[in-house]
């Protein structure tokens, strides 16, 4: 079963969006913020991570640089799922490391589109 | 003290051996060292007889080194009182997301000061910055916040910061919304994260009971 990781500060967008992925036969790891994140995939990586912008104590670019640095996770995608919707927001996503970007709310079949074009499943 | 400099960038253009005035912390609070900015930034905070915090703000504003930002963030976040959280505030704009967030968890830290702008950032232009507020809002103890938080989810015409208000509704919400909460699946219908929030805040409030 593939894992994704869904790193978001707001618990109802990880029920959201863990809901979808569950009842589409995915595993889903929920993490806070990007500290948490961050020791959660460094012990366990998973295959796709669905990242947040704005975070308490690490942010989803800070993150994603981290990420990008360590050999066991620099090759694991992750889709920045942001409320700043303006293309130079997309644009920073890519600089730090996203492999793609949307914009909440994200819709159910877009957001497993997405994921399986990436991840299959 | 005489300012000593060194060739490499990485290290300080001044040994750290007695304090500096005013001026000459002012001045490496703008040098290109990192190491520089830090000493400075400790330096000021020291003077207890010099204004120092608009000088501090400036350097906030052009600082690009997430350590510093740190340091300065919390320098002020010691300092405390109304004029930094005035001046504070206004970074919640910053396109910067580590300052940002640097910002939020002072303010987080500040709530009585902080809670005087919280209508003014829930008014603010910037959908984001509405939901800063909400996110500091978090920490706020005032028996005002359920109250604002209806009045996001009855008025705010972004649909992302009624959500966030939502969210922390969930925690400190009243029996009594229930019918705001309801609001917002007319005001935005056919958007399946309202409706899967909505379901789990009435429950959470016990609407259905």
């Amino acid at each position: 079963m593939k894992k994704v990781m869904i790193v978001d500060d707001a618990a109802t967008v990880r029920m959201y969006h863990g809901d979808i992925l569950r009842q589409a036969g995915y595993d889903v790891v929920e993490a806070f913020n990007g500290v948490e994140a961050l020791e959660k995939v460094l012990a366990n990586p998973v295959d796709l991570m669905l990242v947040d912008v704005n975070m308490p104590l690490m942010d989803g670019y800070s993150f994603l640089r981290e990420v990008r640095m360590h050999n066991d996770t620099m090759h694991i995608p992750a889709i920045m799922i942001s409320t700043e919707s303006e293309q130079s927001d997309r644009e920073k996503a890519y600089l730090n490391g996203a492999n793609d970007y949307m914009i909440k709310p994200v819709r159910p079949d877009v957001l497993l589109e997405k994921v399986r074009l990436m991840i299959g499943g | 003290m005489s300012l000593i400099k060194k060739t490499s960038q990485q290290q300080s253009a001044v040994a750290e051996e007695a304090p500096l005035s005013f001026r000459e912390y002012e001045q490496l609070l703008f040098s290109e060292m990192v190491d520089d900015r830090r000493l400075a930034v400790r330096g000021l905070a020291e003077l207890h007889d010099v204004e120092w915090l608009p000088t501090m703000i400036a350097a906030l504003k052009s600082e690009k080194d997430a350590g510093v930002q740190e340091l300065i963030v919390q320098t002020l976040r010691v300092r405390g009182g109304d004029a930094v959280v005035d001046a504070l505030v206004p970074f919640l704009s910053s396109d910067d997301a580590h300052l940002r967030n640097a910002v939020i968890d002072v303010l987080q830290q500040m709530p009585s000061e902080t809670e005087t702008h919280m209508e003014g950032l829930l008014a603010d232009d910037d959908a984001d910055v509405r939901i800063f507020a909400i996110n500091i809002m978090a920490s706020l103890q005032s028996a005002s916040v359920p109250h604002w938080l209806e009045t996001v989810i009855s008025h705010d015409q972004n649909l992302n910061v009624c959500m966030t208000a939502l969210d922390l509704l969930a925690e400190t919400g009243e029996k009594n919304m229930c019918a705001s909460v309801e609001g917002l699946l007319t005001r935005f219908p056919d958007e399946p994260y309202v409706a899967f929030s909505v379901d789990r805040v009435k429950k959470r409030l016990g609407c259905d009971v």
